[in-house]
Formats: C-alpha cells, structure tokens, sequence
C-alpha cells in the first residue's frame, strides 16, 4: 500500500489540549496529590496507535506546552515525556497486543518512570517531596488507562485519525 | 498565552463560588453586615490612636537619626489560582508588570508575611508563599531581638527556624517579625508566633517550630509591598539564599556570646 494521507490530527492535539486543561485544573490538596498524568497518558496512547505519526518530537512538543501552562522550568516535563515515548515506540508492538489489565499495569509502570524522572530534575533543583506519595499519580494513571485508552480509540475511529 | 487557559481551568471553582455569594441568605447577611459594623468600629478606634503614635513614631525616630521610612506603598491583588504541584506552595495573582510587579516582591496579607513574587508576566505573577521548602525569610524575636532565619517545611501552617543554639534567648510564644535583613521582605512585619521549641542534647540545634500569622491558605486579596528604596532587579531568591548564609554566620556570633 501506498504511503497514507494523514487525516484529522486536530483530534491529538485537541486530546493534548483537554488533558493539559485536566492537569492544571485547581482541586482540593488530596486529589491533587493523586492527580493521573494526563498528558502521559494521552501521549502514551497516540504514540502506541500511532507510532509512524506520532512519536519523540510530539512527545516533546507537549512538555513543551506542559511547561507553559504549569509554569516550571523549560523541557521539564519534556524529558519525562520523552522517556515515556521512547519506551512506549520500543514496546508498542506488545503492548497493542495485552489485555486491558494488563495495559494498566505497562501504565502504571510507564507513568512510575515518568513521575521518577520528574523528582530526579525537581531533587536537582532542590525541592524533594516530603514522601513517596509522588508516586501516587501512578496508581490513579493506571486505574483511568482502561478507560482514556477505550474512549481515545473510539474518538480516533470515529474520525478516522491516521 | 496561557492565561485564557488558567481562566478556563479556573472557571468551575469561580462558578461554584459566585453561585455560594448569590445563595447566601438574608439573615447570614444581616449578621454578618452587623459584625462588620462592630469590627469596624473597633478598627477605626484603633486608627484613631495610630495615627497620634504614627508621628509620635516619626518623631522619635527623626530624633534618633533614623533614615527609614514608616509607610510603605501597597497594591492589592487576588490569588486566581494555585500551582497544579501538589509539592510547591505556589499561588497566581491577578497582578503583573504593567502594574509595576517585580520579581522578589514581598507579598503580606492582613496579618502578616505571605510569600514573595517569583515570576512576572505582563497580567498574571506567581507567588511563591513562605511555607514552601525552598522559602527562607529572615526574622528577629520581636522581645529579644534575636535574629534568625525562618525556613519553609512544606507544611501548610507552619515554618521552622533555622541554626537556633540550644542557648538561644528564644521562648515558646515569642512574636517574629521580618528583619528586612533579605532585602525582600520590609522590616517588622509579623511573621508568626514560636509554637513548640525542642532542645535534644543529642542534635546541634534546637528545634523551633513557628505558627505563621498570615492565614496562607484561606486567604484571597493580599496586598503587594512597594518600597521606595528597595533595589530593582537584585530582589530573587539567590539574594535570599546568600542572606540566609550570611545568617547563619550571624547566627553563631550570637551563640558564642
């Protein structure tokens, strides 16, 4: 087959839009502690359905807009999210393949790798939190993934995203 | 460019607070107008007397030489949002440098020192408050006149002081208020009052715990400090940091006395 046109990549960036929106959305000091990692996430899914489209440099982009919208230093976000879409173009294969359990459990893996590389550059800038609940948002990514993935993949059916 | 975007993500708790003032009841409000009559009665009582002992304080202090000013400018702004980092004690303001914001403002409310300007944009600053880990604030015993340096915990209430000799004239109650030793905040201003001081034989310092004055995280208008001789633009926390070295020096010049 011929290579494919793209079509209806707004869609991703609309997702990306949303799930900065969820992200620096004000909630009470308990939920935010456990907030999902949204913007992860969503990466995590586009690269995995879409990976000759989608991968490091829109990984990039988005901690990018990320750093933006949460108001940390340039590229902080962007290197958690590059190690996410490497990781994520290495397996996609496998993981396209896994039960919905045990997608989950690759999400809570993948957004663990996420959150570390996100405390080893706030550590190196002097703020260390104060226990392990960074690694909350972990648990909470790995519990909405079911759901995100399973709504991502109507929405990139319905508009037939390539 | 991102402020349309924190207006958005902001919108829902805007909404569910404007719809509580519109559900608020009469007779809440009649009670609440009457105690804010009263409150304002005692107030202006004590404005009465301030301003006699505003230029009984003038006097004295041109009597003794002294250059500093009594009254500092203010501005007032609203907290808008918090930093979606549930480990950074960071707040927005709907203040920016078209207002004359600056890096490294102090930032007080009705009750005391809040925290200081970290980052500015045109509309919209972000605020680091005191309670954050990486906060310093350098402060005297209001009794004493001990100096010392107040750091931030990541605890919401509360900061602990820094270097504090076990023989140290520090007592459980004491009142702090900023030196103005750090350049950023202005002098005396109450920081907060000594909650619990425990001396452990086995630590090298003793452990001071302050219950901050300033209601930190209730509080929505606070005010911006403007000073007429604070230095533009060297006012940022490595500023801050350098003084709380120095501090510590000053510190143990103290304890060896």
């Amino acid at each position: 087959m011929s290579a494919q046109r793209t079509n209806g990549h707004w869609i991703v960036w609309a997702s990306i839009a949303v799930a900065l929106l969820l992200s620096i959305l004000p909630l009470p000091d308990w939920v935010s502690i456990s907030r999902p990692a949204w913007v992860a996430m969503v990466v995590m899914y586009w690269i995995m359905a879409l990976p000759e489209r989608f991968g490091l440099f829109f990984a990039f982009v988005s901690g990018l807009m990320m750093d933006v919208f949460m108001g940390t230093g340039f590229g902080h976000n962007s290197l958690g999210l590059l190690v996410v879409a490497a990781v994520v173009l290495a397996l996609h294969r496998r993981l396209r393949m896994f039960p919905w359990w045990q997608q989950a459990f690759m999400a809570f893996v993948i957004i663990g790798l996420y959150q570390l590389v996100n405390l080893w550059i706030k550590s190196a800038l002097g703020r260390t939190p104060p226990s392990l609940w960074y690694l909350m948002p972990a648990l909470t990514s790995a519990a909405f993934w079911p759901w995100l993935s399973l709504m991502l993949r109507y929405l990139r059916r319905y508009y037939r995203v390539r | 460019m991102a402020v349309p975007v924190q207006w958005v993500a902001d919108l829902p708790s805007r909404l569910f607070s404007s719809a509580d003032e519109l559900v608020t009841s009469r007779s809440d409000l009649m009670e609440e107008n009457a105690r804010l009559k009263a409150r304002n009665l005692i107030l202006e009582q004590k404005v009465q007397k301030l301003a006699s002992l505003t230029a009984q304080n003038f006097r004295l202090k041109e009597l003794l030489n002294s250059t500093e000013l009594v009254d500092e400018q203010v501005l007032v702004a609203e907290i808008v949002g918090i930093d979606p980092d549930p480990f950074s004690h960071i707040v927005i303001i709907n203040k920016g440098s078209t207002e004359g914001v600056f890096r490294g403002q102090a930032l007080v409310d009705a009750h005391g020192v809040m925290g200081q300007v970290v980052e500015v944009t045109p509309l919209r600053s972000r605020v680091m408050l005191v309670t954050d880990v990486v906060s310093r604030v350098p402060v005297q015993v209001n009794r004493s006149g001990y100096r010392a340096i107040a750091a931030g915990t990541g605890k919401k209430d509360s900061m602990d002081l820094l270097h504090i000799p076990d023989t140290a004239d520090i007592q459980e109650g004491d009142l702090l208020t900023s030196s103005g030793l750090g350049k950023i905040f202005p002098v005396g201003y109450p920081l907060g009052k000594v909650r619990k001081i425990e001396r452990d034989p086995g630590e090298p310092f003793a452990r001071v715990e302050v219950e901050l004055s300033a209601k930190v995280n209730t509080t929505r208008f606070v005010l911006l400090v403007f000073r007429e001789n604070q230095d533009r633009g060297t006012g940022t926390p490595e500023t801050e940091k350098r003084n709380s070295e120095n501090a510590k020096t000053d510190d143990k010049g103290v304890g060896n006395q």
